[in-house]
């Protein structure tokens, strides 16, 4: 049995879930103060949040959340960080020349398939 | 029957009847995501040139069902992804380096705090001090399924919606694999900067 009574079996199930781990460690955590049901639940939307991949109602609420948690909004802006770094400096490789032309030359001055 | 006639010929250059030379000049300028995407997904050139020229075969014999005007580097890509789950994967599938269950017990933002980093000073002291082939290293330790939404997510920039018909995947499923993708991707950095010193230069300098 939770020890405190808001905390429903089944966002404890969602969470483990989420999270890969099991409902008695997902207990323990929020015990310990490692997990607060409702800044997980935020985060759980960091990534989205972060690819401007949220509704206007789920980005109100985060907003509204991170306006007022400076732990969740510190939490956002230290993965956004990272997210950049990978995005600005991943190296993306071209197509060498000599590949292209060896990749394509199966197809020049052929046939169209038959349908 | 006497009373069964030709089709008209059509006037239109279809992708029905679209030729080899055609079909060229429609992929060639998406050779260069294709070969990135398929280095990411084999990490070997050689199979990766193997993919690609198995999907662009595939694609070629498919071209009559690409609907012009629509996203073609979204079309490829899901040509590339399923040849690569129903070839390559099954011939050259590897250990994966990369324990999933312990994805939440690592927390790259509680890391940096415990190393006595300010998190938002990560950049100067730590990211910007790991080399760009580290993040390729990085990126390709991660298990295929997550490997995959992190390159069209972070590499390719792809949207959600996008990335979720490339892999023929629901959208929450896009969602929660980048969040374990990311997350492990972020534990792999950390771990580089530790192992190539760069957590013990910072502690150096800070303290200096």
């Amino acid at each position: 049995m939770s020890k405190n009574p808001t905390i429903s079996r089944a966002w404890v199930q969602g969470a483990a879930g989420r999270l890969g781990v099991s409902e008695a460690t997902v207990r323990r955590w929020i015990r310990s103060g490692r997990l607060n049901p409702v800044c997980r639940d935020v985060y759980g939307q960091v990534f989205p949040f972060l690819d401007r991949e949220l509704g206007p109602a789920e980005l109100a609420e985060v907003e509204r959340h991170i306006a007022a948690c400076p732990g969740c909004e510190e939490h956002f802006a230290f993965d956004g960080t990272v997210l950049r770094f990978v995005r600005q400096r991943v190296p993306r490789a071209l197509c060498p020349p000599n590949l292209q032309d060896r990749l394509l030359a199966p197809f020049i001055g052929r046939a169209a398939p038959e349908p | 029957m006497s009373t069964c006639t030709k089709p008209a010929p059509s006037t239109a250059v279809s992708p029905a009847s679209a030729d080899g030379d055609a079909f060229t000049a429609e992929v060639a300028p998406h050779l260069h995501l294709l070969y990135r995407t398929a280095m990411r997904l084999t990490r070997e050139e050689q199979a990766a040139e193997d993919l690609v020229q198995d999907t662009l075969e595939r694609a070629f014999l498919n071209f009559a069902r690409y609907e012009p005007g629509t996203n073609i580097r979204a079309w490829l890509l899901r040509i590339l992804s399923n040849v690569g789950i129903s070839g390559f994967r099954r011939v050259a599938r590897r250990p994966q380096t990369s324990s999933i269950e312990a994805v939440e017990d690592f927390s790259m933002y509680r890391a940096v705090r415990t190393e006595g980093i300010a998190p938002l000073d990560v950049e100067s002291l730590v990211l910007n001090r790991i080399g760009e082939e580290a993040i390729l290293a990085a990126i390709d330790a991660l298990p295929e399924d997550f490997r995959m939404v992190v390159v069209l997510g972070d590499v390719e920039g792809f949207p959600y919606k996008e990335m979720a018909a490339i892999l023929e995947i629901p959208i929450g499923t896009v969602t929660s694999r980048l969040f374990r993708g990311r997350k492990l991707l972020q534990r792999a950095l950390w771990e580089h900067a530790r192992e190539a010193g760069i957590l013990t230069s910072t502690r150096t300098s800070r303290s200096a």
